[in-house]
């Protein structure tokens, strides 16, 4: 290959070889892309036997499918030997061309290593991104399952609630009457009615419990304190207990410390849920001996101990006895919804307190319970355990559809004294309170053609400005706050416990 | 029979499997390790197509997803694109989607054959049957190849052959 002659060089090409680092290669070819002439040292860009007089085409494909009669431009062509050049086609004035190839091999290297750092940099972010993509999908998924998982658990809380409003009615009356008849017949009638009460109450708390189970597994449950009179409330568990434990043949005793005041801010109902549990598995599990109950103050906390001297708990049973339907081997033949420790568990929760067991295989179990409560407001009066003298003579609206349980209620009211206008629709009560103006209006939450909800915000709108008080077999805590707002009073949970009726109504109109 | 040569240029946005493609169909040869292209690349193969043989000159184009006046450069004389995609990396298909809107737009109708690259990462894919039939409206076939397994790299490339070599 010859040198360069600069001079000869039309000026583009002259331009492009001046500005060039040493390695280029000057070619000249005619019209049909024969080599006419080669200049500058093939080697320095990985060319090598040019041969003159041969297609260009064929030894540099690169210029395949490129018109030489342009003017081109390349920038770093790797020319199949693994060198970089750039590469200008200039078209010449005797029906010729100039191909320039310059090296740029160096560059090439250098850019590749930026390159190649940028590139994998924003590989990783990609990686990242999608990944990051991946997990926010993943999560939504996530979310919209057990949102759809909560709605199915709300709509089957809602089917628990209505069926044991169906159940608590029927038991108000069946309760109810037999309480009645226990007063007024004579000794054997008075035993087997009193046998209907106590399989009543039984199913009853069985009741409550899978309706307590429902609004726990929805959270919808919060701790109802109020103020209550413990003694009171002892008794009454007693009086449900001890002919349990007598037709056992179980010894039944309860004792309350002294130290204990005599009123305190708690949520009753879900203590006497607690309670009713404890002891009435204390009972079924017990065959012979004793079962007791021991309320006792400490540390500021009511402390409620259930002993009992009956088969006792293994070891490793003790930490599954609280899953719900865990029924212990050897212990099929006991009846129970198997919710009872379950759901004592999720009641001692909620009312932040705690529970635990000693057990001695033959010996007997006793449970504890610790309950934070706060002491009782100082002049309460203590009205509500008095009895529930006659009155005078106070005027009392009843609205409620179920016929039974307005006989029995009409036998409890009037003697209690009051004076009672009885209607079985909502419509009728809106219309028959607004035109008597009752003292107080006890109404059902289900009434026919106008609900009780919808009654009381009615008469709320009229103006009546007595007492309304809700009769209701649905306690979800929903509800209740519906039912404030609605202008209700109060609430007399189904089903009806009379002295607890009567305490109320005598304490809303006092 | 001389072969006529043909050039061709393989797109497609960076580190989607070009210079890898090449590399399976040239020299039947694969890296794991990624080393970027800058500027282009050319190598040549010599195949049987119904029209006779073909010498294929491929340009092998730094990755981008938006052509430059140099891109522009390099797409000038082509007779077909190979338009390459990375299977795993969804957004690929929208670059290639839009340089070859861009090609067309400055070259007008030129054959083209579109490559889903890494076929072979299965799990890690994210490009669905809707977009491959979309694709399909833009290019003359829609192949889903490994440059890593061999996998219809030798069938989309003769495929675009057959077109340009008449
Ligand atoms: N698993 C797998 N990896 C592949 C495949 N094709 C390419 N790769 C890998 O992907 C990376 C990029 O491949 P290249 O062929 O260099 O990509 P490119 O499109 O030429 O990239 P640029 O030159 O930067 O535009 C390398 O690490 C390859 O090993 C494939 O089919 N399967
Ligand atoms: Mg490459």
């Amino acid at each position: 290959m010859s040198t360069l002659d600069i001079a000869r060089l039309p000026d583009a090409v002259a331009k492009i070889v001046a500005a060039a680092v040493p390695a280029t290669v000057v070619l000249r070819v005619d019209r049909l892309g024969r080599l006419l002439e080669a200049h500058g040292d093939a080697s320095t860009v990985k060319l090598s036997g040019l041969g003159t007089g041969k297609s260009v085409f064929s030894q540099l494909p690169m210029l395949e499918g490129s018109d030489l009669g342009d003017r081109n431009h390349w920038a770093c062509i790797d020319n199949g030997a693994g060198h970089a050049v750039d590469v200008d086609t200039v078209p010449g004035e005797l029906d010729d061309a100039w191909i320039v190839l310059v090296s740029v091999e160096d560059r090439r290297l250098a850019q590749q290593q930026q390159q190649l750092a940028a590139n994998e940099a924003r590989l990783m972010n990609q990686r990242q991104q999608k990944l990051v993509d991946q997990l926010v999908a993943a999560r939504s998924e996530l979310e919209l399952r057990r949102r759809e998982a909560e709605e199915a658990l709300t709509d089957k809380t809602r089917f628990i609630a209505s069926m044991s409003h169906e159940f608590r009615t029927p038991l108000t009356s069946v309760i109810g009457y037999a309480e009645w008849l226990s007063t007024a017949l004579d000794d054997t009638a008075q035993r087997q009615s009193r046998a209907i009460v106590r399989a009543g109450r039984h199913m009853l708390s069985l009741v409550n419990n899978l309706l307590e189970q429902a609004q726990l597994e929805t959270n919808q449950a919060s701790a109802r304190p109020d103020c209550i009179a413990l003694r009171d409330l002892v008794e009454d568990i007693a009086a449900i207990m001890a002919p349990l434990a007598a037709e056992k043949g179980l010894a039944f005793a309860a004792f309350v410390d002294p130290q204990l005041p005599e009123r305190l801010v708690i949520d009753e109902m879900r203590v006497r849920q607690i309670l009713i549990n404890l002891l009435g598995n204390a009972v079924k599990f017990t065959r012979t001996g004793s079962v007791q109950l021991n309320l006792s103050s400490q540390a500021d906390q009511l402390h409620i101990e259930v002993a009992d001297t009956g088969p006792g708990i293994a070891e490793d049973d003790k930490g599954r006895i609280f899953t719900a339907f865990k029924r212990l081997e050897g212990s099929q033949r006991q009846v129970g919804s198997g919710l009872g420790l379950h759901i004592t568990l999720q009641l001692v929760k909620l009312l932040g307190g705690s529970i635990g067991l000693d057990s001695e295989i033959g010996r007997g179990t006793k449970f504890h319970v610790r309950l934070p409560y706060q002491d009782a407001p100082a002049e309460i009066p203590a009205a509500a355990s008095e009895p529930a003298a006659a009155t005078t003579g106070q005027h009392l609206l009843l609205a409620e559809d179920d016929p039974d349980l307005v006989q029995l209620l009409q036998l409890y009211l009037a003697r209690a004294g009051y004076v009672l206008t009885i209607v079985d629709n909502g419509r009728d009560a809106v219309s028959e309170a607004l035109a008597r103006q009752p003292d107080l209006v006890l109404m059902d939450f289900n009434l026919p053609i106008v609900d009780g909800l919808s009654a009381a915000c009615q008469l709320r709108e009229k103006g009546y400005s007595g007492v309304v008080v809700a009769l209701t077999g649905a306690t979800l805590d929903d509800d209740r706050l519906q039912a404030v707002e609605a202008g209700f009073d109060g609430f007399i949970a189904k089903p009806i416990r009379m002295p607890e009726l009567m305490a109320t109504l005598q304490a809303l109109l006092a | 029979m001389e072969a006529v040569a043909r050039k061709i240029c393989i797109i497609g946005d960076f580190a989607v499997g070009k210079t890898s493609t090449v590399a399976r169909f040239v020299h039947n040869a694969f890296s794991e390790k990624y080393l970027t292209t800058v500027g282009v690349k050319i190598d040549t193969r010599e195949i049987d197509t119904n029209s006779g043989p073909v010498k294929l000159v491929i340009w092998d184009i730094a990755g981008t997803d938006r052509f430059s006046a140099i891109e522009f450069s390099y797409l000038r004389g082509a007779a077909g694109y190979l338009v390459v995609a990375d299977g795993t990396r969804g957004h690929t298909v929208d670059v290639a989607r839009r340089l070859r809107a861009e090609a067309r737009e400055r070259y007008g109708e030129v054959p083209s054959v579109m490559l889903v690259n890494k076929a072979d990462l299965a799990d890690e894919w994210d490009t669905d049957e809707a977009t491959f039939d979309s694709l399909a409206q833009d290019h003359a076939a829609v192949f889903r190849t490994s440059a890593k397994t061999g996998d219809n790299v030798e069938n989309a490339i003769r495929t675009l052959a057959e077109m340009v070599a008449g």
